[in-house]
């Protein structure tokens, strides 16, 4: 799955950070038809981890309310330095990664 | 000439009910039950920022923040978007600990029509906290069914 993670890389010791990501997904709701008449299936990202350094940040859970490609942005207060883990997975058992690194300036 | 308007008035009768069905909200309190049972709700703390009027409800910018400090004593547990239109009312549901940042989130979000966004955030003393904001959708992300 195609997304692009959006972070300031290098930050100053105890302050956050803000990161953007950006996943393409269709997030189909299951409540469309095709030309045939028949529904669309669902599938929506329906998981959505952050971890720094091993460390659960928040974990969403997602449903059709969510626009397709589902962007997001948060804060993040890295204290010190570290990998920054963004895993997500959709209805079809498809999951996706986005990996970057932080680096503290003092 | 009076047929026609016997046959308008029957058509009106049979049209106006399911309009009023279509076009009805999901009651605030039933709502919050359906999530968080019967916990008492206080307003504050919550800040949920979504634009008044919207063109296109397949994509509508929502931003929302928690105070809190982020203690392990005291921080967010969790945090819920709803919406009392959409098919599906639960949004997104997000689940916090104590190493989080304080939360503040901007996503897209897709709405089903005008209607109140709601969102609720649960500190670790279990308190929930709320915020509200009425939005008007020009043209609904629901085209179908719904």
């Amino acid at each position: 799955m195609q997304s692009r993670l959006q972070i300031i890389p290098s930050v100053l010791s105890g302050q956050g950070t803000t990161v953007r990501l950006l996943i393409r997904h269709p997030m189909e709701t299951g409540f469309r038809f095709d030309v045939n008449g028949s529904t669309i299936p669902k599938n929506v990202i329906h998981t959505l981890a952050a971890q720094l350094n091993g460390v659960q940040i928040f974990k969403a859970t997602l449903d059709s309310g969510i626009s397709a490609d589902p962007f997001f942005q948060f804060e993040i207060k890295a204290s010190q330095g570290g990998k920054l883990i963004l895993q997500w997975t959709d209805d079809l058992g498809r999951k996706g990664e986005a990996v970057a690194e932080i680096k503290m300036q003092n | 000439m009076k047929s026609r308007r016997k046959l308008l008035w029957a058509l009106s009768a049979f049209l106006t009910p399911h309009f009023e069905v279509s076009a009805q909200h999901l009651a605030t309190s039933d709502l919050l039950k359906q999530f968080i049972g019967n916990s008492p709700v206080q307003e504050g703390r919550v800040v949920l920022q979504i634009p008044r009027l919207t063109d296109n409800g397949l994509s509508v910018p929502l931003k929302v923040s928690v105070e809190s400090a982020m203690h392990v004593n005291d921080h967010v547990l969790q945090l819920l978007l709803l919406s009392n239109r959409n098919p599906r009312p639960l949004i997104a549901a997000f689940e916090f600990g104590p190493e989080s940042s304080k939360p503040n989130f901007l996503t897209r979000v897709r709405l089903g029509g005008s209607q109140t966004v709601f969102a609720l955030a649960q500190m670790s003393d279990g308190s929930w906290w709320l915020d509200s904001a009425e939005v008007e959708v020009t043209e609904s992300a629901c085209l179908d069914q719904t």
